[in-house]
């Protein structure tokens, strides 16, 4: 398949001997996919999503092709190079309160500036300017200037996303985008992920806790359980039974948000 | 209403409720007796009476008074030349500890400590620094460097290092650090997550205690001038030593001004930055 962006083979990862958080999993994202990865507390969506960027180091044998590379035998220098590449979107929006949106948007191209550059903070004007149309394109234009301690839990996760964006990515990561979130904002969220997926031809890995959210926005949906993918297919696909199988419960026994 | 099952029955249902009460309260009962006995026995071998201690007070406010007062006002020039030497010695102090401190703190972070020998070395050599005392700290420097204002100096950074390595190192542990892992997926270096996100996120905490620093430097910039000799302290040492005692009160006078003033000026900053 020539249209995969990341081709995963065989991921492991153990913690300690005797749990193993990923038994094997495998998986590809093609180019302006919105793929989803549900499943219940536990069952290793956080530690998969991890390990695509090496945030968690996985066990030695898997596999994760991105662009043609495979992530896991990258030294320290070229890991940093695909991180760049590589957008990551947050539960808890992981932000630095006391900057502004703009400042941390600008995060986002930290990858691109010499170590000198970057911790002076001495941002090119290009890229000044295309923070500044990021955060207007996700609607943010009356906060950029906004310290983000200041801003609501949606608008803190818009400029999340504008901070991968910048970084002009191949792939977009997101861990539980919406967990922290309103019904609305994470409407607005999920929108603003689709569009991301369909007109920037950004694929995008969401990490999801409702099954009716990823079932409504997904092409493809993943579900993992127990460190084991057992469900993969599309939105149509997603019976009662493979809920069942997936959350060893029925889906009126969970609780939608 | 809830209706209760009889005395007896609850007790037969429930027998270590009452007990956990009685236990605790001979708990709090005990370790009072325990302290007040320590104490006494204290007392008793350091000679300490209350009574003579107001006896004794009128005779030691009449001393008091004939020594000290009124304040001599004469060499008011020379007092605060030396005072504003104190203010400069204090905030210089403060600031090359507070830096150092800074840095050191970032090594041994929970956080940000990258490299675990130079975590155990750093966190070694403040703690040392930290727990002796800035006297012991000017006696023993004493010989290597001399009397005058750089020994003070140097006692001064030493105490602000030991105790701010301390300080920021829990700040650091205990500021957000989940904006450092956004950066590390965005590609950023080391040096560039420090700059970019701790250092922001601890800036205000860091001043308000580098302001303290100060403050407290001033604070013991007068016993530390005794003994290193620089500053306003040596001026209250030599008051002290040549009996010169309405000099040494006027001397008082003025330090705790200037101790007031920079509190008031410290609690102004902190008041604009936090």
């Amino acid at each position: 398949m020539s249209n995969a962006v990341l081709s995963i083979n065989n991921l492991q990862k153990t913690y300690a001997p005797n749990t193993k958080a990923l038994k094997g999993v495998s998986f590809d994202v093609n180019k302006g996919e919105l793929v989803s990865v549900i499943g219940p507390s536990g069952a290793g969506k956080s530690t998969l999503f991890r390990c695509i960027n090496r945030m968690i180091e996985p066990d030695q044998g898997s596999s994760i092709v991105f662009n043609g590379l495979d992530i896991v035998d990258l030294n320290r220098d070229n890991l940093k190079n695909v991180r760049k590449h590589i957008g990551m979107v947050f539960q808890h929006y992981n932000l630095v309160y006391r900057l502004t949106a703009i400042e941390n948007v600008l995060h986002g191209r930290l990858g691109y500036y010499s170590t000198l550059k970057g911790i002076m903070g001495l941002y090119s004007d290009e890229d000044v300017l295309k923070a500044g149309e990021l955060l207007d394109l996700l609607g943010l234009s009356e906060r950029k200037y906004f310290k983000c301690s200041n801003l609501s839990g949606g608008q803190k996760q818009r400029v999340g996303i504008a901070r991968a964006l910048i970084q002009d990515p191949t792939l977009i990561l997101c861990d539980e985008p919406i967990a922290s979130l309103d019904p609305q904002s994470s409407k607005v969220i999920m929108d603003y992920l689709k569009d991301i997926t369909k007109q920037m031809g950004i694929p995008c890995l969401v990490n999801l806790h409702q099954v009716e959210v990823a079932i409504n926005y997904s092409d493809r949906i993943i579900g993992v359980s127990a460190g084991s993918i057992v469900f993969e297919g599309t939105p149509g696909e997603v019976t009662e039974d493979v809920i069942k199988n997936i959350y060893g419960a029925e889906l009126n026994d969970i609780l939608q948000k | 209403m809830i209706s209760y099952k009889s005395k007896s029955e609850l007790l037969a249902k429930h027998p270590f409720a009452l007990n956990f009460f009685k236990k605790r309260l001979l708990r709090f009962l005990l370790i009072t007796a325990g302290i007040l006995a320590l104490a006494s026995v204290g007392a008793r071998l350091v000679g300490f009476q209350i009574l003579p201690i107001f006896l004794k007070l009128p005779q030691a406010l009449t001393r008091f008074f004939k020594l000290y007062l009124p304040p001599d006002f004469s060499e008011v020039s020379k007092l605060f030349e030396q005072l504003w030497l104190t203010v400069l010695l204090a905030v210089c102090s403060a600031t090359v500890g507070v830096i150092l401190a800074y840095f050191s703190a970032l090594a041994i972070s929970k956080t940000t400590g990258k490299i675990p020998v130079l975590r155990i070395g750093i966190r070694f050599l403040a703690t040392l620094i930290r727990n002796i005392p800035s006297a012991i700290w000017a006696i023993t420097l004493l010989m290597a460097f001399w009397f005058g204002e750089f020994l003070a100096f140097i006692v001064m950074a030493l105490g602000t290092y030991g105790f701010m390595t301390r300080v920021f190192s829990d700040m650091i542990d205990e500021t957000n650090t989940n904006s450092i892992e956004a950066l590390e997926a965005t590609g950023a270096s080391y040096w560039q997550i420090i700059a970019q996100a701790v250092f922001p996120e601890t800036l205000p905490v860091a001043v308000s205690w580098a302001l303290y620093a100060v403050e407290s430097n001033i604070r013991s910039s007068t016993i530390i001038g005794m003994l290193a000799g620089g500053g306003v302290g040596y001026l209250i040492g030599i008051y002290k030593h040549f009996r010169k005692f309405e000099l040494l009160f006027t001397a008082v006078i003025f330090v705790v001004i200037t101790i007031l003033v920079a509190d008031q000026v410290s609690t102004q900053i902190r008041k604009r930055i936090l």
